[in-house]
């Protein structure tokens, strides 16, 4: 048997040291662990449709409020944050529940507060074509009043991490806070 | 004698007479043996079967108005009330008056970082000695949660908050009296963290385990005052 | 000397061959095996029915179905940009007792598909005569042509793989 063609020995160390950078490569592009739990994230602005799937959510406004009331004689004292958005779906209505609506601030997750009446809820049916116009109310502690926050707003209540999800930043401290400011029932939009 | 050999023999070092006995002894003896060496081993620590269920936990002993923690919220249970009906409450006795509603008045407050399901609380956690489990119309008899600010029924407590609520339970109209004694326990949900990467965080779940006990006097406001409900 | 050696590809051509063959058939029969579990039992096949026509399914006689517009006495919410539908078929019960959902989907395009407004139901297991059954959906104005898609629940079997469903063609 000949013997294999010898590699030059400066050719050898290029090649090692090539194949580390390829694997430091790998490393750099991996993703980390939680990255399998993580939903399919649309970053939504004010103002601006996002869309994921089957959904598409326009926010149009955030505010705080002191005193919230509801259109059926409901109300409350407490540091609240109000969103409202229009919502649809897009091509089917069947497990198009809006589910998932937090509002993270740190390491809390507060969700739509289920206090006002029924019909105040953002977390309902989106119908597909037909846009709705939904406020969601959270009730948040005091000490997080000025903080930075996400809001999500989904279809998965539970489970994220196989489907998409709109999240929107807002910095509590720039909303205007009302005095006292009223939940309105979902209903179609304009 | 040592047993010094002709040379060419290594020196006898234990290692060595390690070495030669090993060649000598029959593979299967090594194998019968270290597996005979380790059961008597597991008999140190019990055995390998499963070790006998957790001996049972004493329950604390609570007055009206301790907070008891679970893990996963604080529980204070303070007043036990019959009343014959509570509007908003989220329990409906029955017309025919053979049910009466049993309130039990609690604070709960969740330190943790998700909202809290007070309904799931009661009913999982939450257990009233002597409680029927059906009613007299052949229905499941369960409890429910409503703030007493609001009448908000199976309330959500946010991250947090401190809320306090009414457990309410549609009762036999002579079961408990006024000064009767009422037993409850409270169990506590236990922490599993997932082993297997993907499977998410660490969360509270089954067995409820019981972990404390109150006995609360019976108060009895007959039919109950006008504005109770607006409390 | 000996001769040289083959090229590593002919060498090893058997087993590529034998790769190239076993990793596609894998994957189809990994894959189709989560398919089957996750969606065997979702309806599969259409039944279509034309307009006007009516079907038999499994002793029970659906059809004919006719799509309308809503109107003012049929007191639907409807926005600007919206259109209210009103769904109506025929059920004649048979000897068994079926249960229905109903979608409303476009017969083209994107195959958007509506649920009817308030979760009713339109089928009852308790009929004892033919009776209809009627449905409101809001959809937008743009959607359209239509068929009904109607799954049939058989309350007294157990559930089968793939089984059909009636699609009402609706002009």
């Amino acid at each position: 048997m000949s013997p294999a063609p010898r590699v030059g020995s400066l050719a050898q160390w290029a090649a090692g040291l090539g194949l580390v950078a390829l694997a430091w490569g790998v490393i750099a592009v991996t993703p980390g662990d939680d990255f399998a739990d993580q939903p399919f994230v649309t970053q939504a602005r004010i103002d601006e449709p996002a869309e994921g799937r089957n959904l598409r959510i326009t926010v149009l406004d955030a505010r705080r409020a002191d005193h919230v009331s509801d259109e059926r004689g409901w109300s409350a004292d407490g540091t609240w944050v109000l969103v409202s958005f229009e919502a649809e779906a897009l091509s089917s209505e069947k497990d198009s529940t809006l589910s998932r609506a937090l509002l993270r601030i740190g390491d809390r997750a507060y969700t739509v507060s289920d206090r006002p009446s029924v019909g105040a809820d953002a977390r309902t049916h989106l119908a597909v074509g037909v846009p709705k116009l939904l406020t969601a109310a959270f009730e948040i502690l005091d000490e997080d009043a000025d903080a930075q926050a996400t809001l999500e707003l989904g279809f998965a209540k539970y489970d994220a991490r196989l489907d998409s999800e709109i999240r929107l930043a807002l910095d509590l401290a720039e909303l205007d806070v009302d005095d006292t400011a009223e939940i309105p029932d979902g209903r179609w939009a304009e | 004698m040592s047993g010094e050999r002709p040379q060419g023999r290594e020196r006898r070092t234990p290692a060595t007479w390690i070495r030669v006995a090993a060649d000598k002894v029959p593979p299967k003896w090594v194998t019968v043996s270290a597996v005979a060496l380790f059961l008597a081993g597991t008999a140190a620590f019990g055995g390998l079967a499963d070790a006998p269920a957790a001996a049972e936990k004493p329950l604390t002993p609570l007055e009206p108005g301790d907070a008891h923690d679970t893990g996963e919220l604080k529980v204070t249970l303070d007043r036990a009330v019959l009343i014959d009906t509570l509007d908003g409450s989220g329990t409906y006795p029955l017309d025919d008056g053979s049910e009466r509603v049993l309130a039990v008045l609690a604070t709960i407050e969740n330190p943790g970082n998700e909202a809290l399901d007070t309904l799931s609380f009661a009913t999982d956690q939450i257990a009233v000695t002597g409680m029927p489990t059906e009613r007299p119309d052949g229905r499941a008899l369960e409890v429910s949660t409503a703030r007493l600010d609001d009448a908000t029924i199976s309330p959500v407590i946010q991250p947090g908050f401190s809320v306090e609520i009414a457990l309410t339970w549609p009762v036999p109209r002579d079961l408990w009296r006024a000064d009767d004694e009422l037993h409850l326990t409270i169990s506590d949900l236990t922490w599993f963290e997932p082993t297997f990467l993907g499977d998410g965080p660490g969360f509270w779940t089954e067995p409820a385990v019981p972990a404390a006990e109150i006995d609360l006097v019976v108060e009895d406001v007959g039919a109950g005052v006008e504005t109770e409900d607006a409390q | 000397m000996s001769a040289p050696r083959p090229s590593w590809l002919r060498r090893n051509a058997a087993a590529l061959g034998a790769l190239a063959v076993l990793l596609p058939t894998a994957t189809f029969v990994i894959g189709a095996q989560e398919w089957v579990t996750a969606e065997g039992y979702l309806p599969f096949a259409a039944i279509e029915v034309p307009a006007g026509d009516t079907t038999d399914y499994a002793g029970t006689t659906y059809g004919p179905a006719t799509v309308r517009h809503a109107t003012p006495a049929d007191e639907l919410d409807v926005p600007a940009g919206a259109m209210g539908l009103v769904l109506e078929f025929d059920i004649a019960p048979g000897d068994e007792a079926q249960l229905c959902s109903v979608t409303l989907r476009e017969a083209e395009g994107e195959q958007r598909e509506w649920l009817a407004t308030g979760n009713r139901a339109p089928c009852t297991s308790d009929a004892t005569g033919p009776y209809e059954g009627s449905l409101a959906f809001v959809v937008p104005e743009d959607a359209g042509p239509f068929t009904a898609d109607v799954e049939v629940s058989r309350l007294e079997s157990a559930p089968t793989m793939f089984p059909p469903f009636i699609r009402f063609l609706l002009d």
